[in-house]
């Protein structure tokens, strides 16, 4: 089996579904401070599921979500917590990986 | 020097996608007994990713799907695994039905 490794620029295009989040900012101000687990991805949303078992949808756009890596599968061996605009991971979460060549070019 | 970086660029995606198909199964494996609809949905996740990147899922992952149906099976729970005809035979109990895979013994004296 391969050992995974997540680092934090390649983040945006890996696995969301099963990481530790925090709504860092938001357009709703009322979803600041959100925190949990990630438990699906649309296109234009987030599910989070947070520790009192409600299950928040939370939009993409215009949101900064605070990822944290486990370190379980991170780089370094610890917890890494990676800031990411939401406006970044605007797409099917099949079709993310895709934006990694579009930003390299 | 373009040409090595395209190609540099692929291997790149196409590691993050069998990683993320990695991760889709261990998710769908913790969450088959309390979420089974999650479970679905990731294995839904999983098989998207490896189409679209022209990802193979491995041996072990392919048969852990059911071949029509597409639900993830856990043996003792929701499929039954027999071996038969140097087949090993598995039923989906979420649709009902036969998944063969063959297999070969190896002879004796090796």
């Amino acid at each position: 089996m391969t050992q995974i490794e997540i680092t934090p620029a390649e983040l945006p295009y890996h696995e969301l579904i099963g990481l530790l989040v925090k709504v860092d900012s938001s357009c709703d101000p009322t979803l600041n401070g959100l925190s949990g687990r990630v438990i699906d991805e649309t296109r234009n949303t987030i599910k989070i599921e947070t520790s009192q078992g409600f299950i928040k949808i939370v939009p993409k756009a215009g949101t900064v979500f605070v990822f944290t890596i486990p370190e379980r599968i991170s780089q370094t061996g610890r917890n890494i917590s990676v800031k990411i605009d939401g406006n970044i991971t605007l797409s099917q979460p099949q079709n993310r990986i895709k934006n990694l060549k579009k930003s390299r070019k | 020097m373009a040409q090595n970086r395209r190609k540099k660029n692929k291997d790149l995606s196409k590691k993050i996608a069998e990683e993320r198909i990695v991760i889709l199964f261990e998710l769908a494996e913790q969450n088959f007994k309390t979420h089974p609809e999650r479970t679905k949905r990731y294995v839904e996740l999983a098989r998207a990713i490896g189409m679209r990147y022209r990802v193979r899922l491995t041996r072990d992952q392919k048969r852990r799907i059911c071949k029509h149906c597409y639900s993830y099976l856990v043996p003792g729970n929701n499929c039954r695994v027999r071996l038969n005809d140097s087949m090993v035979q598995t039923t989906c109990f979420e649709c009902g039905r036969l998944s063969r895979y063959p297999y070969y013994e190896r002879p004796e004296n090796e």
